[in-house]
């Protein structure tokens, strides 16, 4: 929906990188707060 | 050279096994348990699911932070090889960083920053060495050769 009507590279590679942040660091706490220890 | 102990990687090993036998029933609840607290390893591993979720948006993240960084700035192709060096050293470091410093094993990140690492290298020695570009309409036969020497050595 965001991208919908969006042609700026700038814009879209803004927002790859924020949400696969954003996705990394919620994985990541998710990974850590209901993963076993190794 | 290794990151890793070899006491760590032999912890892992012996998990794995006690998590093995347990299942087929070799051992009972209560050894498990037992063997379980002698083998705690420091290093941190998670399941292969979230290893392929987080090795998958590792890439797009550095790619896209990579790639606005060089639509931003727009740089020639001579320049360009440098900062992919550049680039390739510092995704080298971070996998070094997370490896050493946050204890990642098989995690996917530090996997995926040691693959984008190899393709940065690739890249700018390839724009470095060989002004042409691959798709050009006349392309040289020695153009091809790191990203040969690249899907070679990664086999």
């Amino acid at each position: 929906m965001f991208l919908r009507g969006v042609f700026d590279d700038t814009v879209v590679l803004s927002y790859f990188v924020l949400t696969g942040v954003a996705m990394l660091v919620v994985l990541v706490q998710i990974a850590r707060r209901f993963g076993r220890p190794a | 050279m290794k990151l890793y102990t070899a006491s760590s990687e032999e912890t892992l090993r012996a998990r794995k096994l006690l998590t093995d036998w347990a299942g087929d029933g070799i051992l009972t609840k209560a050894q498990y348990e037992r063997l379980e607290q002698e083998t705690i390893s420091e290093l941190r591993t998670t399941n292969i699911f979230l290893r392929l979720v987080l090795f998958l948006f590792t890439l797009i993240s550095v790619g896209g932070a990579v790639a606005l960084f060089f639509v931003v700035s727009r740089p020639s192709e001579q320049t360009s090889g440098v900062l992919f060096l550049i680039f390739a050293a510092l995704c080298y470091a971070a996998a070094e960083l997370a490896a050493s410093q946050a204890r990642l094993y098989r995690y996917g990140i530090e996997e995926a920053l040691a693959v984008c690492s190899v393709g940065f290298l690739c890249a700018g020695m390839q724009a470095l060495f060989f002004s042409g570009s691959i798709f050009s309409s006349k392309p040289d036969a020695a153009e091809f050769l790191v990203p040969a020497t690249g899907a070679v050595f990664s086999l």
